[in-house]
């Protein structure tokens, strides 16, 4: 049966975890650790992911979705060029309400720069119902200026939907396998 | 933004026992307690292992329990990596709810076994003299009633109007 390699990345507090647990057919291996150090600015947040999660999705074609999120904060990096290795694609989850979602979003496709040049990906954003501002153009603007496929999808994306999520995931699979 | 905090009483049981885990070893080596989420708790010698290291051994060992537990081993006590020049151990100390990870990284002098057998029992001690002590509130600053007050007052009165007599 064949598998394909979904990354999730993006810092802590975004949904990463979330999104796994909300569509994962299997039960989701998680390397939760209690935070002893911060983790993110949102105050509910006492656990941390330290090393990956995993979850599995079957698609309808059969193929089998292996989902990893990796650890968010940034002393963890080299756990996520470790998870990244052969992903046919990456999902960067931005928390809209951080305080500089913008700068999260252009650490993490430099962090990823040499997978992206060849892996298609795309922006969640997460949390857009908890601030007043809800343009997404910052992002599109920052993927611009860094240089990046102006046809990059940005999109809302509530962690905790299923629905939206694995809409999002056909999306990226569209761009991985454009109909003929 | 909000921490935990490991608490005092801990810190100090981990320190005493890192000393006598040096002591107890001849051969150059570094130890370091950290927790899960790679937070230094104390370490020998004081300042040489990196930041990233104790990291990369809570992530090590969280895979190591998430390897456990799909070949049903239930949990993983400990991961041993054998160098070329020295070999590491890292053991998880389950005094908290959630362990700590013992790290002690020595040259190819000391041999595993022992390395291993050292590394435990020191490990076991911290988890016995906190059973001990971590039972015991952490002492609180005890917050002054009104009454205890006046008392104190009238107290220091009486004191100094013997001390004038």
């Amino acid at each position: 049966m064949e598998a394909l390699k979904l990354v999730i990345t993006g810092p802590s507090g975004a949904g990463k975890t979330s999104v796994i647990q909300a569509v994962s057919a299997v039960p989701v291996v998680s390397t939760e650790a209690s935070a002893f150090r911060e983790t993110s600015h949102h105050l509910e947040k006492l656990t941390t992911t330290i090393a990956l999660d995993y979850g599995e999705l079957t698609l309808q074609d059969g193929r089998v979705l292996m989902i990893i999120g990796t650890p968010g904060q940034s002393r963890y990096d080299f756990m996520c060029s470790i998870l990244a290795r052969g992903a046919m694609g990456l999902i960067i989850l931005i928390d809209h309400t951080s305080v500089d979602p913008v700068a999260d979003l252009r650490y993490f496709t430099s962090l990823y720069r040499e997978l992206l040049e060849t892996t298609p990906f795309m922006v969640g954003v997460t949390h857009t119902d908890q601030t007043l501002n809800e343009s997404l153009d910052m992002y599109l603007e920052a993927l611009a200026l860094d240089g990046w496929d102006a046809e990059v999808p940005v999109v809302r994306l509530d962690a905790r939907s299923p629905k939206e999520i694995i809409e999002v995931f056909h999306c990226l699979l569209a761009i991985l396998e454009p109909t003929p | 933004m909000l921490k935990r905090k490991i608490p005092d009483s801990l810190v100090r049981i981990v320190h005493e026992e890192l000393d006598a885990l040096v002591k107890r070893l001849d051969t150059p080596f570094e130890v370091c307690v950290s927790t899960r989420d790679g937070m230094t708790v104390a370490d020998y010698p004081p300042g040489k292992i990196s930041l990233r290291l104790p990291v990369m051994a809570g992530t090590l060992q969280a895979l190591g329990n998430s390897i456990a537990t799909e070949c049903s081993l239930t949990s993983c006590h400990n991961v041993m990596l054998e160098g070329a020049n020295s070999n590491m151990i890292l053991l998880s100390v389950p005094c908290l709810q959630e362990s700590l990870v013992l790290m002690v990284i020595a040259d190819r002098q000391t041999s595993l076994g022992m390395l291993l057998c050292f590394a435990r029992e020191c490990s076991e001690a911290i988890c016995e003299k906190w059973k001990v002590l971590g039972e015991a509130p952490e002492p609180q600053p005890v917050e002054e009633t009104p009454l205890a007050r006046i008392l104190r007052g009238l107290q220091g009165r009486a004191s100094r109007t013997s001390l004038a007599e």
